[in-house]
């Protein structure tokens, strides 16, 4: 079944089940009622790029060209308390995506279902001092692996597409943790979290015999990740901290161990404040670093510790400040992302230069009495990646061709969406 | 073990118990209690559950994050850049010559 309508469907099955909610604004259900909440959003993006190398196929950052994207993700939430110290929250989520690229080796279109998500958390509040809670999420296989009986034409830049990819196999994840408040206003929140990964299909390398592309299996590594954050939220403001660290196991290609990666570590500051009744703004910070990958390299048996670490550092600011009035609210908001340089020399094949990236636009809400809340956002988007030089082969020869200039993307990114509460 | 035994040890774990049990009679908290009874902050609670959950599920879905589209702009989570290459670029199935990575 395809993921909107799977929502959609389940939307109809789960509503006679449910107790009408008396309550049908955002505070947490009381006792026997659930909350529902169905959320759409459509999102158009459309982008240029100044240039890149032509010879090198699209999606990969370096294509140039132009393109379009409208994503279009759906959601069900239902929020409900069989007990005064049970709370379970599910979740089903699905979407439909639709590209189109166009670049000097060619333009191609596509468009398919996303893959689906269903996630459902119990927390118990019975204990004084800690709520625990247990999570359980799963990604269903919905979308697609192989785009037009091939795996990369429409594949995009995932430093500028939000959705870059458009499928994957099943996924499932669950999550342990607690929340461990310190006072009312003060809560630690400690997770472990484990995500399986299975398996699927993309066109692999091609055969130069039969002059086709073969099927490949393709296996990501298991994630595990540890949370710990702090928040803590006075009568104006809030702040939150968390330091999150993943490890991987190796993903496969074709039952053969292809790369597995290092530790990984995100640090993440949110703070929001209310300068007055009609005026507040909000700050989310963010950085990640990943430790050198170990890679299948020829001639050597097993993963090997790359050479140097081919991951660069990210960081991104976002803010937003915004005026509030009656059931309307409106305000400036902005982002500025820099990924740094690998630990390569800028003339390796594996060099991947530095990157910044700006957002600017408006953002809007409008709530249309207690139980539809409607949301816009416009914004600018400029994109700049530095030059890599040509390669240098064996004998130190430099292979001409086989750098990227360096290139400026520019594009839109408007989105409208729609959340009604029962 | 006597009788009397039992009913002293049952009589203070239940004094143990006393204070915590008593601060859960004294009202109904949406998001549960303090140490010391007090209802912690709702709104809070849920963000910090909902942050946890998303930090330690970072790679669970590319295309369907478990959480509602109107919330993505609040927890938003870096892409692993050398992963979307390896496994969503093109098919690069030849282990590579040099120590390096997976850009074409």
């Amino acid at each position: 079944m395809k993921g909107p309508f799977c929502i959609a469907a389940l939307a109809v099955v789960m509503w006679p089940a449910m107790a009408p909610a008396a309550d049908t604004g955002q505070a947490p259900a009381a006792d026997g009622q659930w909350q529902r909440v169905l959320n759409t959003e459509v999102r158009y993006l459309s982008w240029n790029s100044s240039g890149g190398n032509s010879g090198i196929v699209p999606g990969i950052g370096s294509g140039g060209g132009t393109g379009s994207q409208i994503y279009v993700p759906m959601a069900l939430q239902l929020t409900g308390r069989p007990s005064n110290d049970v709370k379970l929250e599910f979740l089903v989520r699905s979407g439909e995506i639709w590209t189109r690229q166009n670049a000097p080796t060619g333009t191609v279109s596509f468009s398919s279902p996303t893959d689906t998500t269903i996630s459902t958390t119990a927390s118990y509040f019975g204990w004084a001092g800690i709520q625990p809670f247990l999570s359980l999420n799963v990604n269903i296989p919905t979308g697609s692996t192989i785009i037009n009986n091939k795996s990369s034409d429409t594949n995009m830049d995932s430093n500028f597409i939000p959705t870059p990819v458009f499928g994957e196999g099943w996924n499932l994840g669950p999550t342990i943790g607690a929340n461990i408040p310190i006072d009312e206003s003060t809560i630690v929140s400690l997770g472990v979290g484990y995500t399986n990964r299975g398996p699927y299909n993309r066109f692999g390398a091609f055969d130069p015999i039969t002059a086709t592309q073969g099927v490949a299996r393709y296996d990501p590594g298991d994630v595990y990740t540890f949370n710990s954050s702090i928040g803590h939220r006075g009568d104006r403001g809030s702040i939150q901290f968390s330091a999150a660290y993943s490890i991987e196991t190796a993903s496969l290609v074709n039952g053969q161990q292809w790369y597995e990666p290092g530790g990984r570590i995100v640090l993440t500051g949110k703070a929001g404040y209310a300068w007055s009744d009609t005026w507040s703004s909000r700050l989310i910070a963010t950085y990640a670093h990943t430790e050198k990958y170990q890679i299948a390299k020829a001639g050597a048996p097993g993963l090997v510790d790359e050479r140097l670490n081919s991951n660069g550092d990210i960081y991104r600011v976002a803010v937003d400040t915004t005026y509030n009035k009656d059931n309307f609210s409106i305000g400036p908001t902005g982002s500025f992302l820099y990924r740094a340089r690998n630990a390569y020399e800028a003339t390796a094949p594996e060099f991947v230069p530095q990157r910044s990236g700006w957002s600017a636009g408006v953002i809007a809400t409008y709530r249309a009495g207690q139980q539809i809340t409607f949301n816009a956002r416009a914004e600018h988007l400029w994109v700049t990646e530095s030059n890599n030089p040509d390669n240098v082969g064996g004998g130190g020869v430099v292979i001409p061709g086989t750098g990227i200039p360096a290139s400026m993307t520019t594009g839109w990114l408007a989105s409208l969406g729609a959340a009604a509460n029962f | 073990m006597r009788a009397t035994d039992v009913r002293l040890a049952i009589l203070s774990a239940a004094l143990l118990l006393l204070p915590i049990a008593g601060a859960g009679g004294q009202t109904v908290c949406p998001e549960g209690r303090t140490l010391s009874g007090k209802c912690v902050k709702p709104d809070l609670a849920q963000s910090m559950r909902k942050s946890t959950i998303l930090n330690t599920q970072p790679k669970l879905s590319y295309t369907s994050p478990p959480l509602l589209p109107s919330e993505e702009s609040d927890y938003y989570t870096p892409r692993d850049f050398q992963e979307l290459l390896s496994l969503f670029a093109s098919g690069l199935l030849a282990p590579r010559s040099s120590g390096g990575a997976r850009r074409p």
